[in-house]
């Protein structure tokens, strides 16, 4: 109304920069890790995850000082194989992590729901692909630096102080492996985080069913385990082998011993008695895609900004 | 019926009421205050969920907290916007009222009872998720109403209410007021507090500021004097009788938006004065009104000075 | 009233959406049972049995309580509904009693139909025959009493109460009693396969197992264990309703 004697103030461009619409889940993956990194639990939870290589450099520690001190190397180094070390200590972190996974993941969509903060972010210029993604990110970074962290610090100690024993001629590549392994961690938790929290609008029951996916996939693969092992006197069996691995801990072994090339070994003692060998890596590959477009699939099923009341 | 003797609250190191003592008797009494004056730990003290760290409160000459022999006689409307969701409006109603000690058949005339009168018989068996903000408040008052308590607390009951819910609301209190009972409404939205009462506790940073009818306080605040506004078609003229009152303190012309601003104590005298000199003089006065004879101006007043 | 808390609770758990994902469960543990037979040529039915419910009903029985036992008064607590509650005309451990009550028969319920189902799977047709079957359903009846106990306390005067219990359940019970000395004291999983162990003659003992938490034998005896279950039950229950009758809950209206 040009004669009007009040101006309409209301409208102004916004004339200053704009991110590209490529980067608009990092400011979303950055939200998600700064709340992760704010809270005490994650600090604690995080740092006693690495328990298992502090127990290596120990062992290791003693054990070779010992030898040393009575002038002969310890037969115990030279039966050790480098890789498996580092899987039997990712393996025993899987519990610590899924502690992290639930604190920083778990809620993550399912207290956005709750909050109706969906409704903002997607009034805002932001597609659901950029909310998911960046969801989707601000977990996998955090968890893959957690186990990414640990390993690279007893790769060091051990580069620094057992070369003599083949830390580096048994393994030239350990080095790329220890970027791969932390990353399939976070993938496989950021995806079954996103999915199954998007199924939720209480952080807290996301978490409950989190959990409860967690431990009924790693009894049912403990129970598999133990007759691919031949508790009950059969011996393997290539689909009891592969099954073995079909729980989200079980994924993240499978690939770590995938990636690192080996069979696994039982921590701390070496002894491969009753280990369950490697899975085809077709099969754990296949079934990471599986967790990914079922994370994604069912987060972009159900994250909608309005909620939809039936009765 | 509520007695609070210098009770104090604290949340650590934070205070959250301070040294309060006031008598809060039947009828419809507003707790007002700024957000983060003490309100809602106000009531919540009276409800019974939090204690006084010191000072003495009975709530029907009890101490309130967890004692259902005070919960029989008050109901609490809480500011939060939080139900079972996937209940409808009845089964929550229905379930307070079985946990609350009613028999089956009770339970259910209740339920019906407390619905009817807050006017959500239509919407009972639709799920809360899919309720209004007005729907939700008053679900929030019929479990509040369940055991028909003779004191009803309602923590910001107005909130997000449009103007014709806000209303239909009012009239609910108010006629809870008149059948004897005590309602307390805490908000922090002046006007809507000044179309529903008279009777106030100010609460400024967790201390009592004023208690009682809103004249009064008005009148009691000698600090500041009334300023009425007088208009007139001469202004000078009418300046001129006005000024020989003996209570006018000053008086301010503005020609521009035609009235002329007086402060002055004792108004009553004055508005008698005014009557008059119009009457006998012929004044041409075309009306008068009082901008700080009401609750902002009694509140920016108190709380200014604090 | 404190029926009207324990009915209301039944209610929610039995709720289509949360009973139908326990009873695939359950449906996954005849079908562990079954698998376990068929790969299996050494061991009696009954050994299948001791080693498949030690998983799928006693540690699941677990899981089961952490998820709903946990909730009885936190998700109230947690999506600020706690103050309807509060404000009524009860003491407040009529209410969380009847919750408690109603979390157990759930979590009992759902150790029964695991302890069933697991039975079905290894016996077949025959599996109201096994032995074992009613001594587990008790186990699994104290069980859900003894954890519902526990994790109703965690819940009451813990934050994360959920982390702390899936921390007991999974970490707790199969370390400690793993640990030399009497260790195994401390253990309700120990207990509970005393429990289930009653009046059955297992004649291969499962292989040494850190998850079935049997690498030590214990000298435990059927009181024993129904005792301490017993005990440590009413101890923690009590502790709850003394906490939850004295403390405050006043949730944040900023908090999430």
């Amino acid at each position: 109304m040009p004669n009007s004697p009040i101006a309409d103030l209301s409208y102004r461009n916004y004339d200053g920069p704009m991110s590209p619409p490529h980067t608009r889940w990092w400011p979303i993956a950055k939200m998600s890790m700064r709340l992760a990194i704010k809270s005490k639990g994650f600090w604690i939870w995080a740092t006693l995850s690495s328990y298992a290589y502090l127990i290596y450099m120990v062992i290791f520690y003693f054990t070779d000082s010992t030898g040393t001190a009575s002038g002969r190397s310890n037969p115990y180094f030279t039966m050790l194989k480098w890789h498996d070390t580092f899987v039997a200590s990712f393996t025993l972190s899987q519990l610590l992590l899924l502690i992290v996974a639930l604190l920083i993941g778990a809620g993550s969509i399912a207290n956005d729901n709750r909050s109706n903060a969906l409704l903002v972010y997607l009034s805002r210029p932001v597609s659901k692909l950029d909310y998911i993604f960046g969801k989707w990110l601000g977990i996998a970074i955090p968890i893959a630096a957690i186990v990414f962290v640990p390993m690279l610090t007893y790769y060091g100690y051990c580069a620094m102080s057992y070369a003599k024993y083949g830390f580096f001629s048994q393994d030239h590549w350990i080095i790329v492996k220890i970027f791969l392994i932390p990353i399939c961690a976070g993938i496989v938790h950021a995806s079954l985080s996103i999915g199954i929290s998007s199924m939720f609008n209480q952080g807290r029951i996301a978490g409950a069913t989190y959990a409860a996916v967690y431990f009924i996939g790693y009894f049912f693969t403990v129970l598999v385990g133990q007759l691919y092992i031949g508790v009950t006197g059969i011996g393997p069996n290539q689909f009891l082998k592969n099954l073995f691995y079909c729980s989200p801990d079980g994924l993240q072994v499978g690939l770590a011993k995938v990636i690192a090339g080996t069979n696994g070994s039982e921590a701390f003692t070496g002894f491969t008695r009753h280990i369950v060998p490697r899975p085809d890596p077709w099969f754990i590959i296949l079934l990471l895609i599986v967790v990914i477009l079922f994370g994604f699939g069912v987060a972009w099923n159900r994250i909608r900004p309005v909620e939809i009341v039936s009765r | 019926m509520i007695e609070l003797t210098q009770v104090s609250r604290w949340y650590g190191e934070i205070i959250g009421v301070n040294d309060i003592t006031c008598s809060i008797k039947p009828g419809l009494t507003a707790l007002l205050g700024q957000n983060g004056a003490g309100k809602s730990t106000l009531l919540r003290l009276i409800t019974g969920q939090l204690r006084p760290t010191t000072g003495d409160l009975q709530v029907f000459g009890e101490a309130p907290f967890a004692n259902p022999n005070v919960y029989q006689k008050l109901g609490y409307c809480p500011e939060i916007d939080n139900f079972y969701e996937h209940n409808s409006g009845r089964e929550f109603i229905r379930y307070l009222a079985d946990i609350s000690g009613l028999n089956k058949s009770e339970a259910k005339s209740r339920t019906e009872e407390v619905m009817t009168s807050v006017g959500m018989t239509s919407y009972a068996d639709r799920l809360i998720a899919g309720y209004s903000k007005g729907m939700r408040q008053r679900v929030k008052l019929a479990q509040a109403m369940l055991l028909n308590p003779q004191a009803i607390l309602l923590d910001e009951p107005l909130n997000g209410l449009d103007p014709v819910a806000r209303r239909e609301f009012i009239d609910l209190l108010h006629d809870l007021a008149n059948e004897g009972k005590t309602i307390i409404v805490s908000s922090h939205i002046l006007y809507e507090v000044e179309s529903m009462t008279e009777s106030l506790l100010l609460l400024h940073r967790g201390r009592l500021l004023a208690e009682g009818d809103l004249r009064v306080i008005r009148s009691l605040i000698d600090k500041h004097p009334h300023k009425v506004r007088v208009e007139s078609e001469d202004l000078r003229l009418t300046a001129s009788k006005l000024a020989a009152l003996p209570n006018i303190l000053s008086l301010a012309i503005n020609e521009k938006f035609g009235y002329l601003e007086a402060e002055v104590h004792e108004p009553d005298a004055f508005y008698d004065y005014i009557a008059k000199v119009t009457l006998d003089e012929g004044l041409p006065i075309i009306g008068f009104s009082s901008p700080d004879n009401n609750l902002e101006a009694v509140f920016g007043y108190l709380v200014g000075e604090q | 009233m404190i029926q009207a808390a324990y009915l209301k609770s039944l209610k929610e758990g039995f709720r289509f959406n949360r009973l139908i994902i326990w009873v695939l469960l359950a449906l996954g543990g005849a079908g562990v049972g079954l698998m376990w037979v068929d790969y299996s040529n050494k061991g009696s039915l009954q050994d299948a049995y001791s080693q498949v419910a030690s998983f799928m009903v006693f540690r699941l029985l677990a899981l089961a309580s952490v998820i709903i036992s946990s909730t009885v008064i936190s998700a109230d607590v947690e999506q600020k509904t706690i103050v309807y509650l509060l404000t009524r005309p009860i003491p407040r451990w009529n209410l969380l009693l009847g919750r408690y009550l109603g979390s157990v028969t759930i979590v009992a319920f759902f150790g029964i139909l695991f302890a069933i189902f697991t039975s079905l799977g290894v016996y077949k047709g025959e599996f109201l025959h096994n032995p074992s079957l009613w001594p587990t359903c008790l186990a699994a009846i104290l069980g859900a009493f003894a954890y519902g106990a526990l994790f109703v306390f965690f819940s009451l005067i813990l934050n994360k109460s959920i982390l702390v219990g899936l921390l007991f359940a999974f970490g707790w019970e199969t370390a400690i009693p793993n640990l030399p000395g009497d260790s195994f004291w401390f253990s309700i999983y120990t207990h509970l396969g005393t429990v289930s162990r009653m009046g059955v003659k297992v004649e291969n003992a499962p292989d040494a197992s850190l998850i079935g938490a049997t690498v030590n034998a214990n000298t435990l005896t059927l009181s024993d264990s129904v005792l301490v279950l017993i005990i440590s039950t009413l101890v923690l229950v009590g502790l709850s309703l003394v906490w939850f009758s004295f403390f405050e809950y006043v949730p944040r209206e900023d908090a999430g």
